[in-house]
């Protein structure tokens, strides 16, 4: 991958490289280290990852959202209300829905497991996980965490498990960043910057 | 004799695998070897009940009647395969340039409870804003939904988050007609969608 990348890069020198930049022909050494220092920052700058108690986080993104989705018909008071008291209406308080989705895996020896997670763009966070049946019917529901086995990983992507953020407190676009804390059995809090991208 | 029973055999296999290998490559034009999804054959009217669009005004399906029409059952709440969904039929839509103007895309909310005709449409919009999103009357959804053998229930399964609603997550395709012609699965990429659709449109 690494070396078919640099040799496009150097035949595209030699094609290109006249009259373009004309110090790449005479130090060819210094433009193939540029091009690897190139090719491995991209492919770190690709993924987020973080790494704490043994686990590896990568890749965490989320999905664009609102906070207020066809709010025009809801008065604040009403808003605001529902924001104070979630169980009471039966729902959120009319912010939209998101989730992160990302890559963990687990070096270790022993199993660990994600039980919960916090963000402040949503008023509540759960663990989800999407099903679909044989004759294609789509069942949602809440689960209490996602076991990472000893030396695997676990991939938590569209289809699948989930984080689920409900009642999104400020809008999610596209580019846009933010922080959420996971919690695992074994390795404790970790902290991650999601992406927020289309899927 | 044996050796022409052999003979006759193979030559049969041949034939045969030969038919089945042109189907698979999509080569052959009947019988849909090149899809993706599932055609129906003969299309299957539908149960055209009136909807609800983000105006205000009663919208039926046949009101589409000479586009293809691109149809999803799916709520906003829904942050998982909808929106996956929604975002790949976004795709096709762009794989297919000029011919897209040819397509509709309409998502109908299972959830009219939360989604009101407005919500659903600001929901699609922001996948492409020449989707369509309708509300209305539960019992009006659910006939079209039925009559089209899309399934949908509210959970209550202690999200804190309120209510989930199950539902089919398969796409369904129109014809020009206005009778179902094609189903999509759930987990189609973009490319593959839009191949099925150019399929459709030849209908």
């Amino acid at each position: 991958m690494m070396l078919s990348q640099v040799t496009t890069e150097k035949e595209w020198m030699v094609t290109h490289g006249k009259g373009w930049w004309p110090r790449a022909r005479r130090a060819p050494g210094l433009v193939l280290l540029i091009v690897l220092a190139l090719v491995a920052l991209t492919a770190c700058g690709g993924s987020e990852e973080a790494e704490a108690g043994g686990l590896r986080l990568d890749e965490p993104w989320a999905r664009p959202g609102l906070a207020s989705p066809g709010q025009s018909t809801m008065s604040h008071d009403e808003t605001d209300e529902a924001t104070d008291d979630n169980s009471a209406h039966g729902g959120h308080g009319g912010g939209g829905t998101s989730a992160i989705f990302l890559t963990i895996s687990n070096p270790g020896n022993e199993d660990d497991r994600l039980v919960a997670a916090t963000t402040d763009v949503a008023e509540v966070v759960e663990i989800h996980r999407s099903t679909i049946d044989a004759s294609g019917v789509m069942r949602m529901e809440p689960i209490d965490g996602v076991t990472i086995p000893a030396g695997g990983k676990a991939e938590l992507k569209p289809g699948a498990e989930h984080i689920m953020l409900i009642g999104l407190t400020r809008d999610l676009e596209v580019g846009d960043r933010f922080s959420a804390t996971l919690k695992f059995e074994r390795a404790g809090e970790m902290t991650i910057e999601v992406e927020v991208r289309e899927p | 004799m044996r050796r022409w029973i052999i003979l006759t055999v193979a030559a049969l296999v041949l034939v045969g695998g030969a038919t089945a290998g042109a189907f698979a490559a999509g080569w052959l034009p009947f019988g849909g070897g090149s899809l993706h999804g599932s055609a129906i054959d003969p299309p299957l009217p539908i149960v055209d009940a009136p909807l609800i669009g983000a105006d205000g005004s009663e919208v039926r399906l046949a009101d589409f009647r000479g586009k293809v029409v691109v149809l999803y059952f799916g709520y906003t709440y829904c942050p998982d395969v909808c929106p996956t969904t929604l975002a790949n039929v976004a795709r096709a839509l762009k794989e297919l340039g000029k011919r897209a103007e040819d397509v509709q895309v309409v998502m109908i909310t299972v959830d009219p409870d939360r989604d009101t005709p407005e919500i659903t449409q600001e929901y699609v919009s922001r996948f492409d804003p020449s989707f369509v999103g309708l509300g209305g009357d539960v019992e009006r959804i659910r006939e079209v939904a039925t009559g089209m053998g899309v399934y949908f229930e509210k959970q209550e399964r202690g999200s804190a988050g309120g209510y989930l609603v199950d539902h089919t997550a398969t796409v369904l395709v129109l014809d020009r007609n206005g009778d179902l012609r094609l189903m999509l699965p759930y987990g189609l990429t973009g490319e593959q969608i839009a191949n099925d659709l150019r399929w459709a449109l030849k209908q």
